[in-house]
């Protein structure tokens, strides 16, 4: 099952696999399949606007390395990924995110009555 | 296992590596393709967006084709995983225009009635031919001026056409009209200036330096400055602030640091206390609802319809006062028509700008322009107090490029010149106005009528007051001094400036709900109070 985000999530996801390391677009929308059991996607559809607008915002840098041929890239020397670092002012946002989001989590925790399974499920 | 997960042996290229071979290759090539014109990106960036997505693509297929797909089917499923072509390019042009620009390339194209469904409608069928005036289901629609010549004189209606290709054209020289004036200076501050300079302090510091024009004590909400990477000890290099105005030094300190539009740092100053937070704080503390009328511009005898012209009224004051600050682009603003009236929630300083723009609109309706002889083109000179000509000159060939008006900057007498068509005369007014509105409030300079204030109507004690010495004089304390509205006030007008415009309209109900009218009032400033 794949469960569509909204954007602050998709932000705070896309933020949170960049704190661990500088990854290009495809890695991005990996990394968040693998990290959730498959269950969250990012699509392309959704992931490059964002990072565009995480780049305009100054919440990510972007540059162009050129991709060292490994043999799968054999006889392609001069294509370029375009690889997404965390700057300081992401790190901050998504502690900010982070934070409301756990304080959310707490709140809503309250009104969680006991687990059992579900009726007719 | 396929031949991708080997190295190539022979020596000859991975094929799915260099090029995806046969119909696959052309498929994400014109996808690709379709998908950068869409999004109508200056060229180096479609470039780079078109290598992104190629790279992204090519990794996808080979993934796909790993797991046991075969390729036609690896290349149909990753073409469809980025979902809706014009939706992908929407999205990704709204992400890459920055506000500023975005707030002027609106005016020349607005898309109504649903430019995502429209555009998806128009990715489907491609090259079909451009789509008759008529039809409002399909494709981008603008907004152009038209010169209305009616008994009372010559107006300006505007109409949704579909967006054609078109390019501008020069015109000869026929007439040769300046305009006068600026008749917005409602944000204009008291002249406070700074009396040093900051020179390699922490940021508390400056700020502290900041309030001693006002003689005020500092608070800032650094939780919310934080966010923006600031912090007590920031340090703050040379600024050259002696002399200068507040809003100046923290548009120089939000420069400086990279925070521009909400991020950028504001202040108010009420009752001896500088509040400083960003503007975005300040906008969500400040958030009222006017009821504007608005029967001036959707009058009966409006070439549009009555509810297209009401549509067509929210939209353009959705294009031309901040774009980002609507809740349809994801602020905190929103607009409502309903008959006459249109219903406003959002921040104060956004209302100054719907009292302006209206005024503007409405005015240009009444204007007795001379008759314009069909849609005959005339060449305007506007003169600048902004000095940058090139800035103003690029926005306005932007904006008015699509209704064939042609810009020239003319640096040495500071002024752009316009040729076009009456009406894009009229939209050019607009914008350079808005423009040079923009530059002298930055630059502090505008100028502000002198002599008391007076408040009339429905007040404990209408007369004329004296302001006090101290600026930073606000309708509250201006209120309290004429001891307050009477039982029954309703609403309270503030008229500015020689033409005495009306400047603010508040709710008297909301005055209680809001912490502090905020408000500031000028020498000059006539207040009404009213009971309906």
């Amino acid at each position: 099952m794949t469960t569509r985000i909204d954007t602050t999530t998709s932000e705070l996801v896309a933020l949170s696999v960049l704190a661990e390391e500088p990854l290009y677009g495809y890695a991005i929308a990996k990394r968040v399949a693998a990290r959730s059991d498959e269950r969250l996607r990012l699509t392309p559809g959704v992931l490059y606007p964002l990072l565009k607008r995480l780049e305009k915002s100054g919440l990510v840098t972007a540059t162009w390395e050129t991709v060292r041929s490994d043999r799968a890239e054999e006889g392609s020397e001069g294509r370029r990924r375009k690889w997404y670092r965390l700057s300081a002012k992401g790190r901050k946002r998504l502690a900010h995110h982070a934070n409301a989001q756990r304080e959310h989590q707490r709140l809503i925790e309250a009104f969680l009555p006991p687990e059992e399974p579900e009726a007719g499920a | 296992m396929t031949a991708l997960d080997s190295p190539t042996t022979t020596g000859s290229p991975d094929p799915a590596a260099r090029a995806l071979p046969g119909d696959g290759s052309d498929q994400i090539g014109s996808w690709l393709d379709r998908l950068v014109r869409l999004t109508r990106l200056p060229a180096a960036e479609a470039a780079e967006l078109r290598e992104e997505l190629d790279a992204h693509l090519r990794e996808r297929v080979r993934d796909l084709m790993l797991a046991g797909h075969d390729e036609p089917d690896a290349i149909h499923k990753s073409i469809s995983e980025l979902g809706d072509l014009a939706q992908l390019a929407q999205r990704y042009r709204e992400a890459s225009r920055t506000p500023r620009r975005r707030l002027f390339m609106n005016i020349a194209m607005i898309a109504v009635a649903g430019s995502a469904l429209g555009l998806s409608t128009l990715a489907l069928q491609q090259d079909q031919p451009e789509t008759p005036a008529t039809a409002l289901e399909q494709g981008e629609y603008q907004l152009v001026p038209k010169a209305v010549v009616t008994p009372e004189g010559t107006g300006i209606s505007l109409e949704i056409v579909p967006r054609l290709a078109g390019d501008a054209r020069s015109v000869p020289v026929l007439a040769d009209v300046p305009i006068v004036g600026r008749l917005f200076d409602a944000g204009a501050a008291a002249p406070v200036t700074l009396g040093q300079s900051a020179d390699d302090h922490q940021l508390r510091d400056v700020l502290l330096m900041l309030a001693e024009p006002y003689d005020a004590r500092v608070y800032t909400y650094w939780n919310d400055l934080e966010m923006m990477d600031l912090a007590v000890d920031t340090q703050v290099g040379f600024m050259p602030f002696e002399g200068q105005s507040v809003e100046k030094a923290l548009a120089m300190l939000s420069d400086a640091y990279g925070l521009a539009g909400d991020d950028s740092l504001d202040h108010r100053v009420e009752n001896g206390l500088m509040e400083i937070a960003t503007r975005r704080f300040f906008d969500q503390r400040e958030v009222t609802l006017v009821s504007y009328d608005a029967s001036d511009l959707l009058m009966a005898d409006s070439p549009l319809e009555q509810s297209d012209s009401s549509e067509t009224l929210m939209a353009l004051v959705m294009s031309l006062v901040e774009p980002d600050v609507w809740e349809a682009n994801g602020g905190l603003a929103s607009v409502n028509a309903a008959g006459n009236r249109l219903f406003i929630s959002a921040p104060t300083r956004i209302h100054e700008r719907v009292v302006w723009l209206l005024r503007e609109l409405a005015a240009e309706r009444s204007s007795a322009l001379p008759k314009a002889e069909g849609d005959a083109l005339v060449v305007v000179v506007y003169p600048l107090s902004n000095t940058n000509t090139e800035h103003v000159a690029g926005t306005l060939a932007d904006t008015l490029a699509p209704f064939h008006g042609s810009v020239q900057p003319d640096p040495r007498n500071n002024s752009v010149i316009v040729s076009g068509t009456r009406a894009v005369q009229s939209a050019a007014e607009v914008i350079v106005r808005a423009l040079d509105r923009d530059a002298t409030a930055d630059n502090g300079v505008a100028e502000i009528p002198s002599g008391p204030v007076s408040i009339e109507g429905a007040v404990g004690r209408p007369g004329k007051y004296e302001l006090p010495a101290d600026s930073g004089f606000t309708l509250a304390r201006l209120l309290s001094s004429a001891q307050g509205p009477a039982n029954g006030a309703t609403r309270i007008s503030v008229y500015r400036g020689h033409e005495d415009a009306l400047v603010h309209l508040l709710d008297v109900a909301a005055l209680e709900t809001m912490p502090e009218a905020s408000i500031p009032i000028l020498a000059g400033d006539r207040i009404v109070v009213a009971r309906d």
